[in-house]
């Protein structure tokens, strides 16, 4: 890809909490060392810089974070796709579109008047999406939010200028790994089987479910899935409101919204 | 010595494997006998006399173990999440020798789910192969992990051994503990033939009031010295029961329902059967069948660096068959990019090639994939499957 | 630790890889370059068709098949294709760089099996590199063999690999090279076009005194393999290298099954009547 020696790096957000630009300003230990790897052109969580205007600037790298909600974002992803080498869709929001889009599950005229009320009609937003609906993604960091140790791994490989491995083993692998009794085994569901390993089932390990929030795998079977919930007693409800939390997009409304 | 019934000798095979297909009743336990006998002549100790038997009392099992953790680091049955896995022990009191089914296997100990091999120095260019650290002491391995270790140990010895697992297996001590009946639904040692403890270094046996213990290898010897306080002798009363205890065992685990000497070349015969596609309807590619199983051994290499990028740490850590990109090269092309090839293969490595290969069950019905698996694939539904059954896989 | 266990694992670990010093590395195509490379210890000694794990520190670890023969030679070449991360890395390397070996590991192409009879070679693309070793090997022992025939495809004439050396036996004819190429360009191509397929057909060969060996991408091989049973080869008399994800090189990581066979340790040159009735392996 021929990067240059210190790259440009800005990071975007759209909509989202911005809580994974937060996740990369908490690698403390690391920072320093990045910091003087990289240079940081654009960075609105940590700087007072409150302008977003996205002009010609170029970039080696650029993060993008957050959901696309308008066509106006939309135009944004474009262009900065135009500029930088190197695009990666950062966090659940931008992968998968996370939780927003359980904002598609309804009519988006009921969500509009719900959310702006009289002023309904001001905002022209659209289905929500991940960036990788509007434009081509070189790498996908998961997670919501990312996972520090993920991030800080994929920057080694983006700062050698080398192709970093895309995580493809599901969230048990990790679990298994760490030693956890797995939920189904305590008689709980859990979304570990179906979705993209990398957090090292941080939640798992802690005593909790996977919610599912780094996305199911391309080939999940969640027919399969369906059935082990069942086997622990839990109905297809259960699974389909599971699913909505981080995967509505990516299990049902692909189709529908693009 | 139980099994002085079995009939024949055991065959060691040129790999040193025990041929196990070809006898259908084991004589491990007049093998272990003969052996014992001959340490005990190495010992200089002249011919066996009838050694008085040893007994650890229940309540004396948390000072064996204490005796033991100023030996060396003990790995054991634990609590996790009201189940049991086997961890390395902090404190005696921890153990739970008593446990049913561990949810996770021993296999750990000697093959952690991750092993750093090699730390590169980036700065320097040199690299250094960093030692494998292993617990000493096995404790609690129920009979089916003793089968287990034996085939991990075929698979890890052939052609070029891996010196990691080996040093680690030289290392440690086995206390295991016979099962007098199943420990719990998903297992079916009984039907593997696995229920009778193969190999130990140490082989206790429950009683109603504590545990017989042999000690049966040279690597024993250790533990016997750490426990020479706390063993007390056998008494008439208590040979008497320890026989019962060993025929009401043999009744417990009878009703095999696995036709061994026949399982290579039926399952052979069902390789292209249609009846594998309902598990890989179900299958979800979770890979927990392979972590739990004490006899997979598959790995794969990833190489980590620290963050100024002056070292990279390579390590081994666990994969498996189940795992949808495990058969993918670049292209990107995949050889079991079926769900229902990767089952089979995962059923017929246990099933049918290695145990045919190595003459030593790869499958020891512990039933920990059972347990695990979230959509109830069970090798021992496949095998009835393969041998004529017509009940749902 | 036991003195057998001493002697089966000799001092230093399986896994722990050698030094090798890169002699030089040549760009041969645009993704393929040739590195030679020194081991510092000892010399590799790996034969045909056999195959090195090489680490680049720091990066990672894959295999690569020794495209010279390296039986008597203090150094050894390799072929390496630009696909992902350690290829990558390995194409960035210069002379003086040090790298990890481990190896060599696997099965040699049947050099014994083939002396006295007529050898075909069918390579495709990236195939041409281990079998280039082979054919160093008889051209190295030319009077052991008959006729010697290579059928050689790949996707254009810029992607041809060894370019001076295919070309010097194609002139030379020390053995019969047949070029076959998919997409030719209008100009100077004066070879085949289309798949391997074609020149393979309309090839004579005596069966009986004639043994093939085929290296290539996987689709490559069951087109291939109908064309030399067509021509009535024996499976026994027919060779093939596979390729598949690899780790450990030694038969443990698993990671190489093709059904109860190990490509890194049984393989990765089979002979056909091995792998005929696994479904898996072409
Ligand atoms: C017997 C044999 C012979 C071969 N001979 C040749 C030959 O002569 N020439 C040739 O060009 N090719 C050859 N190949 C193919 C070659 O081995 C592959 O092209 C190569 O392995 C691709 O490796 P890569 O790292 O470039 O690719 P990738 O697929 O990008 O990377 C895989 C590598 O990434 C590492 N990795 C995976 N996940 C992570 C992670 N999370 N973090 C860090 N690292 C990770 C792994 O360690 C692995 O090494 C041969 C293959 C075989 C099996
Ligand atoms: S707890 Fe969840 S992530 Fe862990 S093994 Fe079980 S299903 Fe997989
Ligand atoms: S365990 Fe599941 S929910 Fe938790 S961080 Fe990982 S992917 Fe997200
Ligand atoms: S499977 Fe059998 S031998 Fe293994 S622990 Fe259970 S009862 Fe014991
Ligand atoms: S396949 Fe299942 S039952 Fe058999 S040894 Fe492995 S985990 Fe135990
Ligand atoms: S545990 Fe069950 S669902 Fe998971 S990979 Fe194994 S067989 Fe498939
Ligand atoms: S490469 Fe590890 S088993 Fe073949």
């Amino acid at each position: 890809m021929n990067i240059a020696k210190k790259p440009r790096v800005g990071f975007f957000s759209f909509a989202s909490c911005e809580g994974c630009q937060l996740a990369f300003l908490e690698c403390e230990e690391e920072l320093p060392v990045l910091l003087e790897a990289v240079e940081i052109v654009r960075f609105r969580e940590a700087s007072s810089y409150e302008g977003r205007e996205i002009g010609g600037e170029e970039f080696d790298v650029v993060f993008l974070e957050g959901t696309i909600a308008r066509e106006k974002d939309a135009e944004e992803v474009r262009l900065l796709r135009k500029n930088a080498k190197i695009v990666v869709a950062f966090g659940a929001c931008a992968t998968t579109c996370g939780v927003n889009a359980i904002r598609n599950t309804r009519p988006l005229e009921i969500v509009r008047r719900e959310v702006y009320g009289e002023k309904a009609g001001w905002y022209d937003v659209f289905p929500a999406r991940p960036v990788s609906a509007v434009v081509p993604v070189d790498y996908t960091l998961r997670g919501c939010p990312v996972d520090r140790t993920e991030l800080v791994k994929f920057l080694l490989f983006l700062l050698r200028d080398l192709p970093a491995p895309i995580p493809k083993y599901p969230v048990c692998f990790e679990c298994k790994a760490a030693g956890v009794v797995c939920n189904y085994v305590r008689g709980r569901t859990c979304l570990g089987p179906v979705t993209t390993c990398g957090c090292g089932a941080i939640c798992t390990r802690f005593g909790g479910r996977c919610e599912g929030c780094r996305g199911i795998l391309p080939d999940a079977n969640l027919e399969g899935l369906r059935y082990a919930y069942r086997e622990v007693g839990r109905s297809e409800e259960d699974l389909k409101h599971d699913l909505q939390l981080f995967n509505s997009f990516l299990s049902t409304m692909r189709e529908k919204v693009l | 010595m139980f099994l002085r019934r079995a009939a024949g000798r055991p065959r060691w095979l040129a790999d040193g494997c025990f041929s196990w297909a070809e006898n259908e009743s084991f004589s491990v336990g007049l093998f272990v006998f003969r052996r014992r006998r001959l340490e005990l002549r190495l010992r200089g100790r002249g011919e066996p006399k009838e050694e008085v038997g040893k007994i650890l009392k229940k309540r004396d099992v948390i000072s064996a173990v204490e005796a033991l953790l100023v030996h060396g680091s003990v790995y054991a049955p634990v609590e996790k999440d009201d189940h049991f896995v086997f961890e390395e022990i902090e404190r005696a009191s921890d153990l739970r020798l008593e446990a049913a089914q561990t949810v996770h296997s021993a296999k750990g100990a000697f093959f952690p789910s991750k092993d750093p091999l090699v730390r590169f120095d980036l700065s320097s260019g040199d690299w250094e192969e960093l030692p494998p650290a292993a617990p000493r002491f096995l404790f609690g391995l129920h009979p089916c992990d003793t089968w287990a270790m034996k085939a991990f140990d075929c698979w890890m010895r052939d052609g070029i051994p891996d010196d990691r697992y080996l040093r680690r297996r030289e290392h440690g001590v086995i206390i295991a503990v016979q099962c007098l009946k199943k420990c719990n639904e998903d297992s079916f040692c009984g039907s593997m033939g696995t229920y009778r403890i193969f190999e130990a270094d140490v082989r206790l046996t429950p009683m109603n009031n504590g545990y017989f213990v042999e000690f049966e290898t040279e690597k024993a010897r250790e533990v016997e010295e750490a426990w020479r306080e706390i063993l007390l002798e056998a008494t008439v009363e208590e040979e008497r029961e320890l026989e019962e205890m060993k025929s009401g065992m043999e009744d417990a685990f009878s009703g095999a329902e696995v036709d061994l000497e026949r399982l290579p070349d039926d399952m052979k015969a069902s390789f292209y059967a249609p009846w594998w596609r309902d598990m890989g309807k179900r299958c979800l590619d979770c890979g927990q069948c392979v972590a739990v199983c004490p006899t997979c051994t598959c790995f794969a290499m990833i190489d980590e660096c620290n963050v100024s990028l002056t070292e990279c740490e390579r390590s081994r850590r666990w994969d498996g068959c189940m795992f949808h990109s495990f058969a993918e090269v670049a292209g990107p092309h995949n050889f079991r990019s079926d769900r229902c090839a990767r089952i089979r293969h995962r059923m017929n490595r246990k099933g049918q090639w290695l145990n045919r290969r190595f003459g030593v069950p790869f499958c020891v019905g512990c039933g920990r994939c059972v347990t695990a698996c979230p959509v109830g694939i069970s090798p021992l539904k496949v095998f009835k499957r393969a041998q004529g059954g017509t009940a749902d896989v | 630790m036991s003195e057998s266990v001493r002697r089966a694992i000799g001092e230093s670990s399986v896994y722990t890889p050698r030094k090798a010093k890169v002699e030089s590395i040549q760009p041969m195509t645009p993704s393929e370059t040739l590195l030679e490379l020194r081991p510092s210890a000892s010399p590799l000694r790996g034969s045909p068709g056999q195959f090195v794990q090489v680490t680049i520190p720091g990066v990672g670890e894959c295999p690569i098949s020794l495209c010279s023969d390296c039986r008597e030679t203090e150094t050894f070449q390799l072929c390496v294709r630009r696909v992902g991360l350690v290829t990558t890395a390995i194409h960035r390397l210069v002379p003086g760089s040090i790298v990890g070996i481990r190896g060599p590991f696997g099965t040699t192409f049947p050099l014994e099996e083939a002396e006295g009879k007529d050898v075909l070679l069918v390579a495709g693309g990236l195939g041409m590199a281990p079998l280039r070793s082979f054919v160093e090997y008889i051209l190295k022992n030319r009077d052991r063999f008959g006729e010697v025939t290579l059928v050689y495809g790949t996707r254009s004439p810029k992607d041809l690999l060894f370019r001076e050396e295919v070309f010097e036996w194609y002139y030379e004819k020390p053995i019969s090279v047949i070029l076959t190429v998919d997409l030719a360009p209008a100009g100077d191509w004066t070879g085949e076009v289309g798949p391997v397929t074609i020149p393979l057909r309309s090839l004579e060969i005596v069966p009986a005194r004639t043994l093939a060996v085929m290296v290539g991408p996987p689709v490559m091989f069951s087109y291939v393999l109908d064309v030399l049973r067509e021509k009535g080869l024996s499976d026994d008399r027919i060779y093939c290298s596979l390729e598949r994800r690899m780790f450990c090189g030694i038969g443990k990581c698993g990671q190489c099954q093709i059904e109860d066979l190990l490509c890194c340790k049984d393989g990765p040159v089979f002979s056909l009547s091995q792998i005929a009735d696994r479904g898996e392996a072409l």
